[in-house]
């Protein structure tokens, strides 16, 4: 069989190589506006790159630009509070269940995603433990694109809901002590 | 064909690549540009690499052995990296400069099925590479070194900027779900130009693949 002939180096730097034929058009779909997103929540560059492929370069395109539009709107939120990571509890990458064991503890801290989940806005929805495990699981459940996208818009929320609902628990104290 | 059985072997121990470079290297020191020049045509159509890297040491632009620094770069922050297909040119100093970086570091490796080799031998001269040594890794068993702190490794025997020359294992472990559990997809271009031979042993993948293309040329050359 002959060798292929070698292709001429496209010159237009829109040029989408080897591009996948999408249902719909993700050419809106902003990686660097989303680094910038993440940015507060995972400092570390490689990281960042990491999740935002993760959120925009993976999976079906309706979810990589939905997560995109979302993101990036829920980044206009104000921002009332810094993240916290203390706050936070790590997001499995649901790794295959006999490699886990293979791993050992060593490697738990790897088979995480590089951000983590804020968990004490769950407060906000229940008081019970039990439920707020069962959110936590919803929102970690699936593959890398819905996760993810569902960790970094829980954070965005967390990072723009938290005086609201002190205000809002004022707003009930306050209304309680006016109470005859 | 004399010879192929040899380089097949060396080359399933060694890598494409290093195997090449050795043979170019002996031929050149036994007969210079006139044996390099029998070597190229008595295997360079069965074995596309030895092909290139004999036509760059007959057009005095010889292969060298790469530069690990862009790809240690690379591989910043990681503490798993996972080579699929060997090349001991690339592996052993990248484990090595690894171990002195993150001792704690793991490699490994996943041979080519496709070449012949002995097992037991490849095993024994990885382990002795480093502290930790180097691990042979089956394919089944690749996302063992999956997470947000791994990287997969590949070297590319040549891309015209689309489509990439490379291990037929890659093709193997490449996939969606792959993809989102190692942090890098690093291809290594240890050739750069396209090969001219039909690239048998290898398979070619999309060079969109990877997270990061890498030059082994030199360190001036760096990044493409």
């Amino acid at each position: 069989m002959p060798p292929h002939p070698p292709h001429k180096a496209h010159k237009d730097p829109k040029h989408k190589k080897h591009r996948r034929h999408d249902e719909v058009s993700t050419d809106f779909v902003d990686p660097r506006a989303l680094e910038e997103v993440v940015a507060p929540f995972v400092p570390a560059r490689a990281d960042r790159a990491f999740l935002v492929r993760c959120l925009v370069d993976e999976g079906p395109a309706h979810h990589r630009g939905a997560n995109d539009v979302l993101l990036r709107l829920l980044a206009r939120l104000p921002r009332r509070r810094e993240p916290d990571p203390s706050a936070c509890e790590a997001v499995p990458m649901r790794l295959p269940p006999h490699l886990q064991d293979e791993r050992g503890d060593r490697d738990d801290d790897d088979a995480t995603y590089p951000i983590g989940l804020p968990v004490r806005l769950l407060a906000l929805l229940s008081d019970d433990d039990e439920e707020r495990r069962a959110m936590a699981a919803c929102l970690t459940h699936g593959p890398p694109q819905h996760v993810l996208a569902n960790v970094v818009m829980l954070s965005l929320i967390d990072r723009a809901i938290a005086e609201g609902a002190e205000d809002a628990e004022d707003a009930e104290d306050v209304a309680k002590a006016q109470q005859p | 064909m004399p010879g192929a059985d040899a380089f097949a072997l060396v080359a399933g121990e060694l890598g494409m690549l290093s195997a090449a470079r050795l043979f170019v290297n002996e031929a050149e020191a036994a007969g210079g540009h006139g044996a390099i020049g029998d070597l190229k045509a008595a295997l360079g159509s069965a074995f596309p690499v030895l092909d290139a890297v004999a036509g760059r040491a007959l057009a005095d632009d010889p292969v060298r052995a790469p530069s690990i620094t862009p790809v240690v770069e690379a591989l910043a922050g990681c503490t798993r990296v996972l080579f699929v297909g060997l090349e001991v040119d690339c592996v052993e100093p990248v484990a090595r400069a690894l171990a002195a970086q993150v001792p704690s570091a793991t490699v490994g490796v996943i041979l080519d099925m496709n070449l012949p080799h002995d097992e037991a031998r490849v095993r024994a001269n990885l382990e002795a590479v480093g502290e930790r040594g180097v691990s042979l890794v089956p394919l089944t068993s690749f996302q063992r070194f999956s997470g947000h702190k791994s990287a997969l490794v590949t070297a590319i025997y040549g891309t015209d900027g689309f489509r990439a020359a490379v291990c037929s294992s890659w093709v193997r472990i490449f996939g969606p779900d792959a993809r989102t559990q190692f942090r890098s997809l690093l291809g290594w271009n240890l050739l750069g130009a396209p090969l001219n031979e039909y690239p048998r042993w290898l398979s070619e993948t999309s060079a969109s693949d990877f997270t990061e293309l890498i030059s082994g040329r030199s360190n001036a050359e760096a990044r493409v």
